[in-house]
This record gives structure tokens, C-alpha cells and sequence, in this order.
């Protein structure tokens, strides 16, 4: 009798672990917004080189589900406890998930994979997968945010495209003079730039808004005063006048940020009829201020393990072929909208890249250029409150802009508030 | 007999509210562990599940596993705390088994019902007999209650609060839940207490019952010390039966060893004055004889004083002496007597030889003297756990027979061995004996 129930547990436990089926959590669309029609073709190279350099290991995904409906799918299957061993996270749960444990910390695998060299990938990109110095995630695509320029518009103003190494006074000069009155009815309608926040000014003038755990923020001090003077300035320019989106899409607007996704999907065809057809256009790096650099924020899609997951390290062998393998980084750079986030893929592999039509054709930008974007793109926050804070501060310094308020003490009494809701 | 019964009924009772106990705790552990699991899945389900995420602290525990840990776990339990009357395991093996199968209950249950606690407490107090063993025990209750609190493990834990689960419905049920959840705890408590209660007076009853027993060890002692007087008054009494008996052993002696000698000595000189005319030579023999006869006697009237005095005993050999016997009696007056043993081994202690040889020596002494008989057969045998001896003569035999001194005196030797004596006259006569061995069974 004993022995019956030993050998049916030792069968069980064989089958158990002999289930060499591991399962991936993806959506479909794009994680930036934009159109995408190959977001299985990736997905379904890479998990064919998988299983060829894994005989027997079969990986499964659930194919259709919506970008929109991701979040509530992963929570759903994370709180039946029923999640893949490994999935996509969008950058709204990343915190959630790693606050309740669902996601597996990586450092103690990552320090055992002697093969494992984070140097890899760009600094942006793997810091977005880190909370509080620990590791949880690796960078699957990221999109840095750039400079949209009119460049119908500029050439109309006999005004040059700008060089990557711009500062905030070009940026100001050619905004000066493009911001006109043309139609002569009072009211300007030819603007400078739109959606152009402060979080692009302060990150491009040097401020570090909030430190590592999120726990502290800090925009007083000289740099972000400038920032908030820069922002004034700018705003001044329209004399009250509200640009809108429409505005940018009849070319009426010389610049607006926007991701590399957003440029490389619109620039070639077909969407390039689609959008912003009426004018000629080009993507370059943000203006620096006087005290910081031409960077921008890197948005980045990771992936993560399942705290829960049986099959640890064959898990992260997946993972590492999604974001670790060259030749699979190389199709998300060439299927979807964003970056690789491997420096490797766009640095040494120009020519390879540009037979492959990754980027348009009739475009200025080359890839070094993105590379270097890149390579200097700070990772974006990821800690909980983020979302919370960075409202409370886009008020505050709206606030600040429209009442024309002093910067210095203004901006001393938002940063206790922040820091006031950072510790709730 | 009055107190033993209510004694039972509290006892019994108190079983009874154990029992209780145990099922209302299952009851809790299969609701609580089924509505969390309930609660998970249908949140997964539905379009709350992103919602619930950023409220807790941690993510639940996967649904299927709370019913499986908790009600087994309970299952287990409840063996391990009746296994007291089930096996002989060591009780510290059983103490801890039960406290820790407890606590993992708890565990199980995500810290939100700690009612297993009382359950498990309710069983070790059996346990603890002593008060002070029982206060230090429930000290500890007391702060096991308190560690295995929810709010105070929130804090170390990834636990999930009971509340967690019931906001999630937005309607009565929401109420319902809460309210199932604080009856069973109440009523684990108030069970709990009269438990105790109950505990308590059985423990004071005991007092009651330890001083009563007291009492009647005290009235004992004192009817023991009347009973030793009356033991001491019947010492003396006994004393004197012995004294008596003495002295009736004392004529049996005298008239078994001077009767017995002097009838030989009587028939022998008949015989010699019978035959004195016919031929000298025989009477010379037959008066050697006589005089043997004489000394056998002296020699029995020694053996008889020796026998009087135990602590210089000189004995005989029981076949021997009974063979001598024989032939001396059979020599001094002519007749045949024949002797069969069937015994191999005579093993009878000192008055059972005594008695045999005595009824031996009687019964051929009468046999001559009163019988007439010219052939005697004795028989010594083993019949089951009995030695029958008897003695049949050829001889005239009595119409009546008359009880004797010999007789009666054989009887009374017999009474001694709770032995009986047959006799029967009847183509002779014939005496049976029948003595109950007494030989211990080891040696047989």
C-alpha cells in the first residue's frame, strides 16, 4: 500500500516536472500608441529559436489579446494565480506587480549566469527594469523621445534644420520666429512648438526630479528654475493663444516631442499618407538647456518573470532570447515601432540596417544618431506614485507659468508638497 | 455514588462541548478557506482584477491552495488531537504536532481566524494537570493569541485581510460575510470559556473526591486497629487449641506405637504357648521373634518421643518403614501380607508419611487383632491428583463397624490433609484412604 502511494507520487512528480511547457504572456499592438501589424512575427521567430536551442521545450502564448485589454487580462491571471511564467509588462502595472511580489526579483539568476552581461543592453533601457536597486525585468523595446521638426515650415522661414547638438536659445530663436500672425486677424496662428512639457526641460537642463526610490523629489534649485523660466518664455511667445493638435497636423507648428515609434511608423509608407502628409518633416534630437545635455526619456516595454513560475530557469532563458539574442532584437527593431534595446544591434550593424529599410528612406536621421539618443536616454520613473506626483507637479508648475508666480518659492513649496504625498 | 454520577455527567459534557469546538472550527476553516478562494477567482474574472491589485499589499494566495492547506491541515489535526487514545506516541511528539499543525492552519487561513488556538488550547489543558504547569500554559495562549494577530503579522507577512475579500461585494452579501465570520469567532470563544469552566469544577470535584477518600483511609485505619486486638484476643485462643491438640497427638501416639507393639506381642506369645508342646525349637523361634517385636516397639516409642521433640527429627524412609513394619507383623503372627507401590516416587513431606504409615500400622493391627485374617494386602497408588491406600483383609469383618480410637483417630489425621477414610466389611474388611497430594506441581 505504501509503496503504491510512493510510486504514484514519483510519477506524479516526474510529470510535473517533465512538463517542459512554458508560457508567455504578450498583447497585441503597439506599447507606444502607434499602428502595428507584425506584432506576432517577433514573437513567433524568437519562440521558434527557442525551442530549437531547447529540444523538447515547448513555449505557449495566448494570441488576441488587446494592448488595451492587456492589464486587466495579466492581473486577472496573476490573481487566480494562474499568470505565464513569463510576460510583458506596460509600464502603468510594472510597480503594482513588483509591489505585490507577482514579479520575480532577477539578481541572485543574473548573478549565477556567468554568460549574462547587462553592459549589453543601453543603460535606459535596463534601468527601467530596476526598483530600488533590484533588478526586476529586462527591456524587451524602448522608445526615447525626440523632436518632430516642420521642416516645410522651417524652409518656408528660410530657417535650417537644426544640428543635434541644439540648444535651448536655438530652440527659442527659431520659435520667435516662426510664431506669426499670417492670416492677420489678431490672432497668432503659426506657432513654435506644441506639447513641449516640463519634464523634457528639466530632464534636458539637468534635474533629477525624483531620486532612485522614489521616495524624494527635488525641482528647487537653480537648474529647474531655469527650466520653469525657459518654459515661460516659450509660452509667452503665443500670447495666450491655446495650440492644438490640430494646429501641428495642418503644419502650423515648427516642432513637438514624440517618440521614435511615432517617427518611424509615420515617416514610411503607408502611414506616411495617412499623417502629417501635407508637409515635409524630420526627427532630431531635444535642445539642451545651459546646464544639461540633449537627452530624452527612454520608454521602455519589459519583460518579466513570474514570481510563482515553476521553471525558473528555463524562463529566463526565454527572456534572455527575446531581449539578450541579437538576431531577435534586430526584427523587434525591424517589426515594431520602438528601438532595440541592445547597443550592439544599432551600432555595428549600420549597413545591415540600412539594407533592411529600418529606416525611411528620405530621412536625415541616420542610425548613429539614434544609437546616441539612445545610449544617453535616462530611463523613465517607475516607482508607484509616479503617476500621482507627476500630475501634482504638472499643476503646480502650470500654476506657476500662468500666475506668472516666483519661481524660487513657488517651486520650494511644490516640492514639499510632492514630497509631503511621496511619503503618504 | 451520587457524586460519581454528576462527576460523569461534567465530564461527559465537557467531551461533548470539545466536540463542538472541533466542528465549529472546521466549519470556519471550510467557509473562510472556500469564500477567499470563491472571492480570488470570481475577482480574476472580472473586470476588477487591475483595481484589486493596486489595493493590496500582496498578491493572494493561489485560490485552489487555501482549501486544500486549511481543510487538510484541519483534517490532520483533528487525527493528531484524538491520537491520544489512539497510539502510544510519545506525548511531546503529539504536543507539538498539534501546535504546529495549528499555527499552520493559521497560516493557511492568511492570520484571519486565530479560533484554532482555542481549539488546539482545549486539548492540551488535558494535558496540564497541574495548576501551575496550566497557568503557565495559558500565559502562553495569551501571547500566542496575540502574535498570531493579523494586524501585528500584516507587518512581516504577505497576508491578505479577511476584509480584502468581503469589499469586493458590493451588496448585503458583503455584510453577511462579516457577520458569518464574527459568530464563529464569538461562538469559539464563549465555547472556549465554558470549556474551561467545566475544566475547572471537575477539578475542584477531584479536591472534593481526594479529601473524601482521606476521610475513609482515616475510618479504615481505625477498624484496623480493632481488627489487630481481635486478631491478637484470637492469637491467644489458638494458643490454647494447639495446646490441646498437643495433647490428643499424644495419646494417638501412645496408643499407635505401646498398642500396636503389645497386640504383636500378645498374638506372638499365643502362638508360642500354642505351639510350646508340639515343638521347642519353634517356640524359640517364635519367641525370638516376639522379642523383636518388643524392640520394634522401643524403637517406635523413640521414633515417637524424637517425633515430639522436630528439632532433632530422625526419620526413616517412608517404603522402609512400612516394609519392616510388614514383615515384623507378618513374622509374629503367620499371616500373609502383601504390599503393592505404584508410586515411583514418594515424595510427601513429613506429616503425609507420618499419616500413611500410620494408617498402615492401624489397619493391619486391626486386621489381626480384631479380623482374625490370615491374608492382608496393602495398595499405594496414584489416582489423578490423589494417593489412595488401602488395606483389605481376608478376615471375619464387622457387622457394625465401630469407631474406635484407631479410627476415629486415622479419621482425624486424614481431616488434617483434607483427606477421607472408606471403610467397608465385606468379604473382609477394608480400609481406604484418600489423600490429596500435596507435592508441588513443579516438581511433578
Amino acid at each position: 500500500m505504501t509503496l503504491c502511494i510512493l510510486v504514484l507520487l514519483c510519477v506524479v512528480y516526474f510529470n510535473i516536472n517533465n512538463d517542459k511547457t512554458i508560457r508567455i504572456g504578450v498583447f497585441t499592438g503597439s506599447p507606444w500608441g502607434v499602428p502595428d501589424a507584425y506584432t506576432y512575427e517577433f514573437i513567433d521567430d524568437a519562440i521558434d529559436k527557442f525551442e530549437k536551442e531547447h529540444p523538447g521545450v515547448t513555449v505557449e502564448y495566448i494570441s488576441g489579446i488587446m494592448k488595451e485589454d492587456y492589464s486587466e487580462w495579466l492581473s486577472g491571471q496573476v490573481v487566480a494565480g494562474k499568470a505565464p511564467d513569463v510576460f510583458m509588462v506596460l509600464p502603468d502595472d510594472f510597480s503594482v506587480l513588483t509591489d505585490t511580489g507577482a514579479i520575480m526579483c532577477l539578481d541572485s539568476i543574473i548573478s549565477k549566469d556567468k554568460t549574462f552581461d547587462s553592459e549589453r543592453f543601453y543603460e535606459g533601457s535596463y534601468k527601467y527594469g530596476n526598483v530600488n536597486g533590484k533588478q526586476y525585468a529586462l527591456p524587451l523595446e524602448s522608445a526615447p523621445e525626440m523632436m518632430f521638426v516642420n521642416k516645410s515650415l522651417l524652409a518656408k522661414e528660410t530657417i535650417l534644420v537644426p544640428e543635434t547638438d541644439w540648444t535651448w536659445d536655438d530652440f527659442y530663436n527659431i520659435c520667435e520666429k516662426v510664431t506669426k500672425d499670417l492670416d492677420g486677424n489678431g490672432v497668432i496662428d503659426q506657432f513654435g512648438v506644441y506639447n513641449y512639457s516640463w519634464e523634457q526641460a528639466f530632464l534636458t537642463n539637468g534635474v533629477h526630479i525624483f531620486d532612485d526610490s522614489g521616495k524624494n523629489c527635488t525641482i528647487q534649485g537653480e537648474n529647474a528654475q531655469q527650466a520653469v523660466d525657459f518654459l515661460k518664455k516659450i509660452n509667452a511667445l503665443n500670447k495666450g493663444t491655446v495650440v492644438t493638435s490640430s494646429d501641428f497636423d495642418m503644419g502650423r507648428v515648427a516642432f513637438m516631442p514624440v517618440t521614435l515609434a511615432e517617427y518611424r511608423t509615420y515617416k514610411p509608407y503607408p502611414w506616411s499618407i495617412k499623417k502629417y502628409s501635407n508637409f515635409n518633416w524630420e526627427c532630431i534630437t531635444l535642445p539642451r538647456g545651459p546646464q544639461g545635455e540633449n537627452v530624452s526619456t527612454m520608454n521602455t516595454l519589459i519583460l518579466a518573470m513570474n514570481s510563482r513560475t515553476k521553471k525558473k530557469e528555463v524562463a529566463w532563458e526565454l527572456m534572455k532570447t527575446f531581449c539578450y539574442d541579437s538576431d531577435i532584437q534586430l526584427e523587434v527593431y525591424k517589426y515594431r515601432g520602438g528601438g532595440s534595446v541592445l547597443k550592439e544591434v544599432l551600432n555595428q550593424n549600420q549597413a545591415l540596417l540600412n539594407e533592411n529599410q529600418a529606416l525611411p528612406k528620405n530621412s536625415s536621421l541616420n542610425i548613429r544618431i539614434i544609437h546616441s539618443i539612445m545610449e544617453a536616454g535616462v530611463p523613465a520613473y517607475n516607482f508607484s506614485n509616479f503617476d500621482d506626483s507627476r500630475k501634482l507637479i504638472s499643476n503646480g508648475i502650470t500654476e506657476i507659468i500662468d500666475n506668472n508666480e516666483n519661481p524660487p518659492i513657488a517651486l520650494k513649496n511644490l516640492q514639499r508638497e510632492v514630497n509631503q504625498s511621496l511619503t503618504k | 455514588m451520587n457524586v460519581i454520577t454528576m462527576d460523569h455527567n461534567t465530564n461527559s459534557m465537557r467531551l461533548v462541548l470539545r466536540r463542538v469546538l472541533l466542528l465549529l472550527n472546521f466549519e470556519m476553516v471550510v467557509f473562510l478557506s472556500s469564500m477567499s478562494a470563491m472571492t480570488i477567482l470570481k475577482i480574476s474574472q472580472s473586470t476588477q482584477a487591475r483595481d484589486f491589485l493596486g489595493e493590496i499589499s500582496h498578491i493572494p494566495p493561489v485560490p485552489w491552495t487555501i482549501p486544500l492547506y486549511s481543510i487538510g491541515g484541519f483534517v490532520l489535526l483533528a487525527i493528531v488531537l484524538n491520537i491520544k487514545d489512539i497510539a502510544k506516541v510519545p506525548q511531546w511528539i503529539v504536543i507539538s504536532l498539534q501546535i504546529i499543525l495549528g499555527l499552520s492552519i493559521i497560516y493557511s487561513l492568511d492570520m484571519n481566524y486565530n479560533g484554532i488556538i482555542f481549539l488546539v488550547a482545549a486539548y492540551l489543558l488535558d494535558y496540564f494537570k497541574l495548576n501551575k504547569k496550566k497557568l503557565v500554559f495559558i500565559v502562553i495562549v495569551g501571547i500566542s493569541l496575540l502574535i498570531f494577530d493579523f494586524n501585528i503579522c500584516e507587518k512581516f507577512m504577505p497576508i491578505m485581510k479577511f476584509d480584502t475579500y468581503t469589499t469586493y461585494y458590493k451588496d448585503i452579501w458583503a455584510t453577511v460575510f462579516v457577520a458569518i465570520k464574527n459568530l464563529g469567532t464569538t461562538c469559539n470563544i464563549v465555547l472556549f470559556i465554558a470549556y474551561t469552566i467545566l475544566m475547572l469544577g471537575e477539578q475542584i470535584d477531584e479536591n472534593e473526591k481526594i479529601n473524601d477518600l482521606n476521610e475513609r483511609l482515616n475510618d479504615a485505619n481505625a477498624e484496623l486497629k480493632i481488627a489487630n486486638i481481635e486478631l491478637e484476643n484470637y492469637a491467644k485462643e489458638s494458643e490454647k487449641i494447639a495446646q490441646t491438640r498437643e495433647r490428643n497427638r499424644l495419646a494417638r501416639e501412645i496408643h499407635d506405637t505401646l498398642g500396636h507393639t503389645l497386640t504383636g506381642i500378645i498374638a506372638g506369645l499365643d502362638a508360642a504357648i500354642a505351639i510350646l508342646p508340639i515343638s521347642v525349637e519353634q517356640t524359640n523361634k517364635q519367641l525370638d521373634m516376639i522379642r523383636d517385636v518388643a524392640r520394634r516397639g522401643m524403637t517406635d516409642v523413640r521414633r515417637s518421643v524424637n517425633a515430639l521433640r522436630p528439632d532433632v527429627l530422625e526419620r526413616e524412609d517412608l517404603l522402609e518403614a512400612i516394609n519392616h513394619t510388614i514383615s515384623d507383623m507378618s513374622a509374629a503372627s503367620n499371616v500373609k501380607i502383601a504390599f503393592n507401590n505404584t508410586i515411583d516416587q514418594l515424595r510427601f513431606s513429613e506429616d503425609e508419611e507420618e499419616i500413611i504409615y500410620r494408617i498402615i500400622q492401624e489397619s493391619v493391627t486391626n486386621s489381626i487383632r480384631h479380623g482374625k485374617a490370615t491374608e492382608i494386602t496393602i495398595d499405594l497408588k496414584k489416582e489423578y491428583s490423589l494417593v489412595t491406600i488401602s488395606i483389605t483383609d481376608n478376615g471375619k469383618g464387622s457387622d457394625n463397624i465401630k469407631y474406635g480410637f484407631g479410627l476415629t483417630h486415622m479419621k482425624e489425621r486424614l481431616d488434617m490433609l483434607r483427606g477421607e477414610l472408606y471403610v467397608e466389611s465385606k468379604n473382609g474388611f477394608s480400609v481406604v484412604a484418600k489423600i490429596p497430594i500435596r507435592w508441588g506441581e513443579d516438581n511433578d
